[in-house]
């Protein structure tokens, strides 16, 4: 294996809410192709740090820099996506009176621009690419479905659906498995694992044995900064993440 | 936390303005029957109707014309405009000062100089040329369309706080042009047009061809409208209603899209004040008012937001119901008006056509569509 | 400008910024705590003037220095309880649908209007200001009318009412809590239908205050209350939404603007500046004079 190589980081980034620092001074690679879950108690700032990577809150401090320098905080959200960041959020969020495949041809890789737009037709390979990721994310049946009327699972597996079509460089994921069934968050974690190669994921996950699975390297977050950082052995044996997670139990 | 209470948001507001799509796609052919049965009435009223109910239908036409564009950013962009008058009366003053030029051969019109004008403003002069005036008619209220929306969008004001611009818009022009009564007639606006391009504006004949040339512009319009909302960027534009950050979030910026939908309503209702004002043969500030421009809403909230063909409908329907009743009933009128806002909004909120397309899913339907099937 | 001009644009911008605000201040409520668009609100303001009215007719010529006193709390009454039937039969179906609400209640304002016309005719009223609010204050060149101070203090009197209501009394502390997490509080026990209809009445009571000071500026007709609501949603738009204070930087820059350009140019075009001049602020501070910066985007 060739060294790693970083294809997303962050330096000394600062987001604060009205004076509160959710996330302070942090540094975070990711490196290219690599399968990543990120971890941490509520409120240590994993949904933050996506938001500040995708353009969503801007650091006050710090920069994001991805692959050969682009700094993505000085961009608008629609542009860090068209460059290949993608981003599934919490809550699942579908387009409600569009179709499933309409949902999804508008996911399609490529240009964003409204002449684009204006001049666009599906060619006969994009109907294929389609067609081949609604058999991945199970949703052959619905295809003329609105998307608001599909059930919570299945507006999960169509966001992530949204996602896979764009075939971006670094997905970004947050708590993709929640509401799903065991079977269905074993057939996620399969999927992740089996992307392709250049692409990078991070996962910011609740679920522990989820984690436990399919992770390789993990990150844990506490109160807006990096705890530790390895695969699951080192940190499951970190006193440190262990204190962490026990003061919420003892809390609780 | 964030993401929780921002989508809570988003979603309160989707289910009112859910498209009645998926009942169109279960009767496609009402679509094209009821485009047929249009252009069919279209086609015969000229025969029927007296000349001077045509000419009347002819204005209602235009306003078709401003309710589809209306449609395309209320209904299918999620932005309600109600400073959509300031575009009909922008492109009917355009026409407006090119008729009146033609009537008086180039020099200065007369309200100009009973409010004391010396000399025609130079911004008058090119409006003397057809080629000027009949695209500045469509292209300036784009313009303003474009700036306003960009600047709006640009920095994320939609929802309540658009509509409230849009409508301080109409306010701000209107006291505009009546303060302006040099430049643009006041309150008594423009009027006494003789020709355009050479023909009487009064004649029956350019009555029936301005008719006509409404009816198969509306038509162009429509089947325009419906093109683009069929084509990626009608998804698009419905993508960015259901979900604007989501939009953003598969690689769209919404800015673009909102103000190239707005500029282009405002430029049809700029087409359409071109027609109207050349069968008016009289313009004046009420037809670019807040009231006014209110009224253009509630002829697509009546026809049916979200449906072209609800929209066309609504202002074609609203328009002859007001000629008939305000007529009889000047009193009650503007009850009637109020009433229907509230009625539709509680009752029918996807108007006319919204209604006829829910029948086939209501229980009394489906038994008799089950009772002809059972019985071949 | 000289001095003489410069202190008497000063006075008519406060002037016409405590006007502003004490219309405005009902809307902060309604729209900007409660998020309700309620076009009738300008129909709530003409009820309010027209009840000066009913009260100048109650009292009879000899009674009109108490009438206007009595007008007051009167049409705040009045108001109030319109807004609260709006609010029970109307507004509560149509909570999260902010546009079907804005066309809902326009339709209301169209029947108010009419109805108003109905009852007392197309014709302005004028009522007779209470003999005390004659006269002047004379202040060097500066001549300041006792009806426009009264309206003043009125307007300051409703801000610092509605801020002790607000952030200081037991039903004000439901009415923050239910508008920033109806979940929440509801789970708390509190009835945020009874919070509902509580706030919304105040806000709408508010206008019929208004509605009772403008009398002292001029005529009243149905179309009074149009005249306003643009202007004093614009008031709400730029001050910010949510907090009281934005309803009063709001107005003061209204009043400022307005009054500055009308000086330096003519009343239509000095509106038109105004305009432009909010859409430019706008595209710098795009949630108002006052905004909170808050966790959601949107």
């Amino acid at each position: 294996m060739n060294a790693p190589t970083a294809i997303l980081s962050a330096h000394d980034i600062t987001v604060e809410f009205s004076g509160f620092k959710a996330i302070q001074n942090l540094n975070f690679t990711l490196n290219a192709g690599e399968l990543r879950f990120l971890i941490g108690p509520n409120g240590a700032g994993k949904t933050t740090l996506l938001d500040s990577i995708c353009g969503r809150v801007k650091p006050a401090t710090g920069k994001v820099v991805f692959k050969d320098g682009t700094e993505l905080q000085r961009l608008q959200e629609h542009q860090i996506v068209q460059r290949g960041i993608a981003r599934k959020f919490q809550t699942p969020a579908v387009f409600g009176s569009l179709s499933v495949w309409d949902n999804l041809a508008l996911s399609l890789r490529g240009p964003r621009n409204l002449l684009a737009s204006l001049r666009s037709r599906l060619s006969g390979q994009q109907h294929q690419e389609i067609d081949k990721w609604l058999n991945v994310i199970g949703l052959q049946e619905q295809v003329n479905t609105l998307a608001g009327q599909l059930s919570h699972g299945q507006k999960q597996w169509l966001e992530i659906g949204m996602i896979l079509v764009q075939t971006p460089d670094v997905l970004l994921l947050d708590e993709p498995a929640a509401g799903m069934t065991d079977h269905e968050t074993d057939a996620l974690g399969k999927l992740l694992q089996n992307l392709d190669p250049h692409q990078t994921v991070l996962v910011v996950e609740h679920d522990m044995e989820f984690v436990r699975r399919y992770a390789h390297t993990v990150t844990v977050m506490h109160e807006g900064k990096i705890l530790c950082e390895g695969d699951m052995e080192t940190v499951q044996n970190d006193p440190r993440v262990a204190e962490v997670y026990l003061q919420r139990r003892v809390e609780a | 936390m964030a993401a929780e209470q921002s989508s809570s948001v988003g979603q309160v507001a989707a289910p009112a303005l859910l498209a009645p799509q998926p009942a169109l796609r279960r009767i496609p052919w009402l679509r094209w029957a009821a485009t047929l049965l249009l252009i069919a009435a279209l086609l015969i009223a000229p025969m029927v109707l007296s000349e001077f109910r045509l000419g009347l239908l002819a204005r209602f036409l235009t306003y078709a014309i401003v309710a589809l564009g209306l449609d395309l950013i209320w209904g299918y962009t999620g932005i309600l405009s109600l400073g959509h008058g300031v575009f009909f009366g922008l492109g009917a003053y355009c026409t407006a000062m090119y008729l009146k030029l033609e009537a008086t051969a180039g020099k200065m019109p007369d309200f100009m100089a009973w409010s004391g004008v010396d000399d025609m403003p130079f911004w008058w002069k090119p409006f003397r040329y057809a080629w000027f005036a009949i695209p500045a008619s469509i292209l300036i209220p784009m313009l303003l369309g474009a700036i306003l929306g960009y600047a709006a969008f640009r920095n994320r004001i939609k929802g309540v706080f658009f509509s409230i611009l849009s409508q301080a818009l109409a306010l701000v022009m209107v006291t505009l042009f009546i303060g302006q009564q040099g430049y643009t007639g006041g309150t008594n606006g423009m009027t006494n047009f003789k020709t355009f391009l050479g023909q009487d504006l009064n004649s029956d004949h350019v009555g029936h061809l301005l008719y006509w040339v409404t009816a198969v512009i509306l038509i162009g319009v429509y089947f325009g409208c419906r093109g683009l909302v069929n084509s990626k960027v009608g998804k698009i534009l419905v993508a960015i209603r259901d979900g604007e950050n989501r939009a953003r979030f598969i690689g769209y910026d919404p800015v673009a899209y909102q103000t190239f939908v707005y500029a282009l309503s405002a430029g049809l209702a700029g087409l359409a004040g071109m027609l109207f004002v050349m069968q008016e043969g009289l313009i004046t500030p009420t037809k670019m008012d807040i009231l006014m421009s209110i009224k253009m809403v509630l002829w697509v909230a009546i026809g049916g937001r979200a449906t072209l063909f609800g929209a066309m409908l609504g202002a074609i329907v609203v328009n002859s119901g007001e000629n008939l009743l305000s007529e009889k009933y000047p009193e009650t009128w503007s009850y009637m008006l109020g009433a229907s806002f509230l009625a539709v909004v509680l009752f029918l909120p996807q108007g006319i056509v919204g209604w006829v397309m829910g029948i086939p899913r209501s229980p009394l339907w489906k038994k008799f569509a089950k009772s002809s099937e059972a019985t071949p | 400008m000289n001095s003489a001009a410069l202190l008497s644009n000063l006075f008519n911008s406060l002037s016409l910024a405590s006007i502003l605000l004490l219309i405005a201040l009902g809307l902060a409520i309604t729209f900007g705590l409660m998020r309700v668009i309620n076009m009738a609100h300008g129909e709530f303001i003409m009820a309010g003037a027209y009840s000066a009215y009913v009260m100048q007719n109650l009292f009879g010529a000899r009674g009109a220095n108490w009438a206007f006193l009595a007008a007051i709390p009167f049409a705040f009454v009045v108001t109030a309880a319109m807004g609260w039937v709006l609010e029970a039969t109307v507004i509560r179906r149509l909570y999260g649908r902010p546009l079907d609400t804005l066309l809902a209640t326009w339709g209301i304002s169209l029947m108010l209007q009419q109805g108003a016309r109905s009852i007392f005719g197309p014709q302005g009223k004028s009522i007779q200001a209470p003999a005390w609010l004659d006269g002047t204050i004379t202040l060097g060149a500066l001549v300041m009318p006792y009806n426009r101070l009264f309206i003043m203090a009125l307007s300051i009197a409703c801000l610092v009412g509605m801020w002790a209501f607000l952030y200081r009394s037991n039903a004000g502390r439901r009415i923050q809590a239910t508008m920033q997490n109806r979940e929440m509080a509801s789970c708390l026990g509190i009835s945020t239908r009874r919070v509902d209809a509580l706030a919304f009445s105040v806000g709408s009571g508010l206008a019929g205050v208004a509605g009772c000071a403008l009398t002292l500026l001029s005529s009243i007709d149905s179309n009074v209350g149009t005249k306003y609501i643009v202007d004093s949603f614009m008031v709400v738009v730029l001050g910010g939404v949510g907090q009281l204070a934005g309803a009063f930087a709001g107005a003061i820059g209204m009043g400022f603007l307005n009054t500055g350009w009308e000086y330096e140019t003519t009343a239509s075009l000095g509106k038109v500046l105004t305009f432009a001049c909010i859409i430019v602020f706008l595209q710098w501070r795009p949630a108002g004079i006052i905004s909170s910066r808050s966790r959601a985007l949107d």
